[in-house]
């Protein structure tokens, strides 16, 4: 049940505001979260990672200042007191279930590689098979860049690889690769796991195998890209939603919302699971579509392929991703109007996901 | 004219942010939505608040459903608003028996169950009863019949159940079904959630019982998934009446033709991934359901697009970092991108004829004819802005601007003095993000626009022609400038002319788009029933140009060279020699005979945009569009030039080609003082005028090489037909006709600029010279030869001077010289006709000026080219105070009416 937290604002934030403050941040979530119906892992306990782009150009070459720790994130004097004396425009944080993989910090999210930074969520469904042809397929700079090929890092060595074969430098000091260029590099990366699970399930006579979760996100230090992704056509994939207005603003101690003016986009996020309390600030991202920030703009683009549902109604199963501990539930608002029909954002449409709020 | 700021008139404050305004004139009402859920609503003769609504509960104070969008009927009787909620609420805006008794009441809410997060833009197509609004998660949804659907549900008042929220609820969760998670699975958990939702909703029906809402869902098939690749900030629908004039791109469906009303409508959406989508919402006949197509995505403006509006024939949108891009909706190319001073994202964009008002966060920009005019209305940062004509008792509407600020502001402008001064009726008017006024709102306003859409009879007789020249004259087409205001009036034209064209009933009225966006060609075909005993039909081209030459110093011109006059039986005004006089002429007799049913052949007008620059592109264009002009065209018809004198009308079969071309010569020094410098280096100058001197001798001999080589003497008959003008014409008596010879058939060499740095003070010496030649040639020669000769030439010898400086030939434009057989066919009947109409025999005469694309009309269409001179030789095409007589001008039609049918 891993947490993932992307900030991208025009102005840069003081991390407090995202980490520590905010009632339901991503470091209280991990707590939290023993409240909600994932009975089966209740603690993001696992350790957790910041990454962070510094504002000075002198600080900002060659990617961002990171942190992780292993201990529990609500415990980690040393995160609260750097969160509240450092402020950035470009921030991406993780906490971490252990699923997969020792319990390491270089295991702990977010990865990164000279200017790029990467961190996800989910499972690849029967990893062990397609392993051998991963490891193959990715050159060996990137797979020997971290010490101990984990299932972890590999996703983004794959990414890296990718990047590298389609005629960019992933090790470039600036970044700058453009959203087109990480767009393509990630879907890629996201259609050879797809691919190559495909194929080894087939082979090995596996019909029902339980889907891949590839909920990644990427950013070069300027373009954020986060793809929301499931290798199934019925399953919902891992929550994920995104916000963005003129301000991120704290109206009650611990209580954030987003204000919303007019159509600047100057703070966006990115979360697995809402920050804030304001049922109307929170969109979720479509299964099986990317987000991109370009500059200070979001734009939606959707994976289309054998999963890709064409009906808009059609509503996908979150039973699969509940289960596994991947759906983050909204926070649910106090009643806006009560003379209007059900609506998803409402709250009154997703009852399992309310739930846990009502109980 | 004389910008100042614009005056307010009024300004309204409230407590939180005002998001979006819309103004209902003939109700003279406004309306703005604000950032916490109210509608406030304003009249307009006292100035007063008179309602607020609030949007949901109201004893939630602080429910954050900002009214991010409103738009409303033609009619005025609905209002459509939208925001944060991802809900569309319509509203019945009523006038009271009682006045200033307005009742606004909520008829119905519209949801989708997907999450579209906040709603930006929205739009209601009249004509389909259609509301279509753009949201956040870039999908497009619409409903079709809404009053319908709404009216349905009224009337089936005994069934209440069935329109009972919870009723619905149980329908809604029905379609969990597939995925076998829904109602089941989840009542399977300790608290049944549905039995929450069920509580939830009882305690609603009694709400609903009061607000007596209607409550409709958008089905699936009326989601657009991804209609764009980022949020989707504006819709703009294009004036019903103007749908009914696309181009080919936007055919006409066949109900159209016979009259019936449009059923379809076409918006433009765009957002944050910068595209501008064209769409066509279409009635299907029978099940009254609504087709939705994409009809165009290559406006693409490379950046988010947060503000769009339209005055036709331009989209116009607001970028972020204070860019405005003006697209040709006709040809859907960039024509102009306009900047900001402050560089911040363009909020709102309004535009008024011409005047464009660009709304960012620090205040307003006005754009109109190359000036740039700001000022901040004090609001905080600003949000929203409309254009309405206000009416005003006893006086004609004034248009003004309403602008919404974050502070709560709402204020009120006075831009009429802007317009004051406008001769031309105003065009049409679009404004806010979403709508354009129509001709049951305003009526007056439609002049131009309602004229399309009836009938329009064509005649050859004065006072019809001068309608449509009239018009023509008002557009400033002037091709040779990169400023943004004649630029759009040049395109304005290039549409008027299409519509024109297919209103006088043209088989097919397209505009051609020209590469490098310089101004498109006007196609047109009007059908021939062919000759009556042997079916057979010639296809004729008539070739002509819509652009004119600058009008230069109009303290020179006794009239406004934009305005046609009439005076003493003569035309004033530029253009009405060169060319859009005997434009008029053709059209008009191509016009009138296909209107009797007496068209015979096959006419196909190509009218270019870029003749006064050396037709750039048209070649290509002429060969691209090769089988829509005409695979096989019989003879090639204009008239671009004149009579040799007053009297004697001419046929022409001749014209010198020409080399326009510029010799640069620079140092590496900057300007300097003779003084200080003088003596010291090679100047630039001295080099020019030397090269320069070397290119004719001392008797004006051009001393290019091979230049003389491939002429031949004049024939003896040439001889003759010029001894004969000679005598005929009223030419001015100091010509001899040696120096006619020379003029029509002899080439020359003239110097025609000299240009210099610096400041011009008599003491500097210049770090740069330029020159300009323009060369005019005779049929034998080559153009590319002489070109190339000379080129050669020049700089051979600047090689020889001994010297550090650097020399550029630039080659500007060039035409080839045309000849034609005086002999053919078309020349005979043309003689006939002329002579038939004037009571005499013109002159066939040869002309020392070019026209550019003579020569690769004749070549592409493999046919021959002829040219009837309209005007006299006093025309002053080119000059101040062009005209041509009105006789002239009415004959050249009678002759044609005559000679397309006759070829």
């Amino acid at each position: 049940m891993c947490r993932f937290l992307i900030f991208k604002g025009r102005e840069p934030i003081r991390l407090s505001h995202l980490l520590t403050k905010p009632a339901h941040s991503i470091i209280n979530q991990s707590f939290d979260s023993r409240l909600r119906l994932d009975r089966r892992r209740p603690i993001n306990g696992d350790g957790f990672g910041v990454a962070y782009y510094p504002m000075e150009d002198e600080l900002n070459d060659d990617g961002p200042c990171l942190f992780k720790a292993i201990t529990p994130a609500w415990n980690n004097q040393n995160l609260s007191t750097l969160a509240d004396k450092t402020k950035s425009d470009l921030v991406f944080a993780h906490v971490r279930a252990s699923t997969y993989g020792v319990l390491s910090e270089t295991n702990c999210h977010p990865f990164t590689y000279h200017s790029l930074c990467f961190m996800h969520n989910g499972g690849i469904s029967n990893f062990k098979h397609i392993k051998r042809r991963l490891l193959n397929h990715i050159k060996d700079e990137y797979l020997n860049f971290y010490k101990v090929v984990q299932i972890l890092n590999v996703r983004f060595a794959l990414f890296l690889d990718t990047l590298d074969k389609n005629g960019f430098d992933p090790s470039k000091r600036d970044g700058n690769f453009g959203h087109i260029a990480l767009r393509k590099a990630l879907l890629q990366t996201i259609e050879y796991i797809r691919d190559w699970t495909k194929e080894v399930n087939e082979s090995n006579g596996m019909e029902t195998v339980e889907p891949s979760l590839l909920n990644f996100a990427v950013t070069d230090g300027s373009t954020v890209i986060v793809s929301r992704y499931i290798t199934s056509k019925t399953d919902e994939a891992a929550s994920l939603h995104f916000s963005c207005g003129s301000s991120f603003v704290e109206t009650f101690p611990g209580e954030y919302r987003m204000e919303r003016l007019d159509r600047n986009q100057d703070v966006i996020m990115v979360a697995s699971e809402p920050l804030t309390f304001e049922r109307g600030d929170w969109i979720a991202v479509p299964t099986n579509s990317i987000l991109t920030i370009k500059k200070q703009t979001i734009l939606l683009h959707p994976v289309i392929d054998e999963y890709y549902q064409e009906d808009p109604l059609y509503l996908r199963s979150p039973t699969l991703v509940e289960s596994k501990g991947f759906m983050g539930s909204v926070p649910l608002a106090k009643q806006v109007e009560k003379d209007v029909p059900p609506l998803e954002r409402e709250g009154r449409m997703r009852p399992m996901t309310a739930t846990a709020h009502i109980l | 004219m004389n910008v100042s700021r614009p005056e307010l008139i009024h300004r309204w404050n409230h407590k939180y942010s005002i998001l979006s305004v819309v103004s209902f004139p003939s109700k003279k009402l406004l309306f703005a939505g604000t950032q916490d859920s109210k509608i406030l609503v304003f009249h307009l003769p006292t100035y007063n608040l008179i309602k607020t609504i609030q949007l949901g509960n109201s004893t939630e104070t602080n429910t954050r459903s900002s009214v991010l969008c409103m738009t409303r009927s033609n009619d005025e009787r609905h209002l459509f608003s939208a925001g944060a909620d991802s809900l569309v609420r319509i509203w019945s805006v009523d006038n009271n028996s009682m006045k200033n008794l307005i009742n606004v009441e909520e008829l119905a809410t519209i949801y989708s169950v997907t999450d579209i997060g906040d709603i930006f833009s929205i739009t209601y197509l009249d004509l389909l009863d259609t509301i279509v609004f753009g949201c956040q998660n870039a999908s497009l949804l619409y409903l079709d019949n809404i009053f319908l659907r709404i009216h349905a549900m009224n009337s089936n008042e005994e069934i209440d159940l069935n329109r009972l929220p919870h009723r619905r609820y149980d329908k809604f969760f029905d379609s969990f079904g597939p995925t076998g998670s829904g109602a089941a699975s989840s009542s399977s958990l300790d608290l049944s959630p549905t039995s929450q939702t069920i509580n939830l909703v009882t305690t609603n029906t009694t709400n609903l019982k009061i607000t007596n809402n209607t409550i409709l869902e958008i089905p699936s098939e009326n989601i657009i998934k991804y209609a764009h690749n980022g949020f989707i900030y504006s819709i703009c629908k294009m004036c019903s009446s103007f749908n009914c004039h696309f181009n080919q791109d936007y055919p006409v469906p066949s109900s159209m033709e016979s009259g019936d009303e449009c059923k379809y409508g076409y918006i433009i959406s765009s957002g944050g991934d910068g595209v501008s989508k064209t769409w066509k919402f279409e009635k299907i006949q029978g099940n009254g359901s609504i087709k939705v197509s994409l009809i165009d995505e290559d406006m693409d403006n490379e950046d988010s697009v947060l503000s769009q509006t339209i005055e036709f024939p331009f989209l116009y949108c607001g970028l972020s970092d204070g860019i405005i891009n003006i697209w040709d909706l006709n040809t859907k190319q960039l024509i102009s991108t306009l900047n900001t001073t402050d560089k911040s994202d363009i909020i709102s964009l309004s535009v008024f004829n011409d005047h464009i008002f660009a709304v960012d966060k620090s205040g307003i920009t006005l754009f109109f004819e190359n000036q740039i005019h700001h000022w901040n209305p004090n609001q905080g940062n600003l949000l929203t802005s409309e254009i309405f004509e206000r009416e005003t008792k006893g006086q004609e509407s004034l248009p003004s601007l309403l602008t919404g600020g974050n502070d709560g502001s709402l204020t009120l402008w006075d831009i009429s003095h802007l317009f004051s001064q406008r001769i031309t009726p105003m065009k049409t008017v679009t404004s806010g993000d979403a709508y354009g006024f129509t001709a049951q709102a305003v009526p007056s306003r439609f002049e131009r626009t309602a004229s399309w859409v009836t009938y329009q009879p064509a005649m050859v007789n004065s006072e019809e022609m001068l309608k449509t020249l009239r018009e023509l004259i008002s557009y400033q087409t002037v091709s040779q400038t990169h400023d943004t205001q004649q630029q759009l009036q040049t395109r304005r034209c290039a549409t008027y002319l299409q519509q024109l064209l297919r209103n006088f009933g043209a088989a097919d009225s397209r505009l051609f788009p020209v590469s490098n966006g310089a101004n498109p060609v006007v196609f047109a075909h009007f059908k021939g029933k062919g000759n009556s005993e042997t079916g057979e039909k010639k296809r004729i081209l008539w070739y002509g140009h819509f652009d004119v030459i600058p009008a230069g110093d109009t303290e020179k011109w006794n009239t406004n060279p934009f305005h046609l006059t009439c005076e003493n039986g003569y035309l004033k005004g530029r253009g009405v020699s060169d060319n859009k006089g005997p434009l008029v002429s053709a059209i008009h007799s191509v016009a009138s005979l296909f209107q009797e049913d007496k068209l015979i052949n096959d006419v196909v007008f190509l009218i270019e945009g870029n003749e006064e620059i050396g037709s750039p592109g048209f070649s290509e264009v002429c060969q691209k569009y090769r089988n829509i002009i005409g695979e096989k065209i019989d003879w090639i018809l204009m008239s671009n030039s004149s009579w040799v004198d007053q009297e004697h009308p001419c046929l022409n079969y001749g014209l010198r080609g020409v080399i326009n071309a510029q010799v640069s010569i620079w140092g590496d020094e900057p300007d300097r003082h003779s003084g200080v410098d003088g003596g010291v280096h090679r100047e630039p100058t001295t080099d020019l005028i030397n090269v320069i001197s070397k290119l004719q001798s001392e008797d004006g001999r051009i001393q290019i090489p091979n230049f003389y080589l491939p002429l031949k003497e004049l024939s003896a008959t040439d001889y003759a037909m010029f001894q004969e003008i000679m005598k005929e014409a009223n030419i001015d008596k100091k010509i001899t006709i040696e120096e006619l010879i020379i003029n029509w058939t002899k080439p020359s060499l003239s110097i025609t600029t000299l240009k210099m740095s610096g400041p011009g003070n008599i003491t500097v010496i210049p770090k740069s010279a330029s020159i300009g030649l323009s060369i005019r040639l005779v049929p034998e020669q080559s153009v590319e030869q002489v070109k190339k000769d000379l080129t050669e030439y020049i700089k051979q010898t600047f090689a020889k001077l001994p010297t550090k400086n650097h020399i550029e030939v630039t080659i500007l434009n060039e035409a080839e010289a045309w000849l034609g057989d005086p002999t053919n066919h078309a020349y005979q009947i043309l003689k006939e006709e002329v002579t038939a109409a004037w009571d005499m025999e013109p002159l066939f005469v040869r002309e020392g000026g070019s026209i550019p694309c003579i020569r690769d009309l004749e070549r592409i269409f493999d046919a021959q080219a002829v040219q009837i001179p309209c005007g006299q030789s006093t025309d002053n095409a080119h000059l101040n105070n062009e005209n041509l007589r009105i006789k002239n001008w009415t004959k050249l039609a009678e002759i044609l009416t005559n000679v397309f049918n006759r070829l």
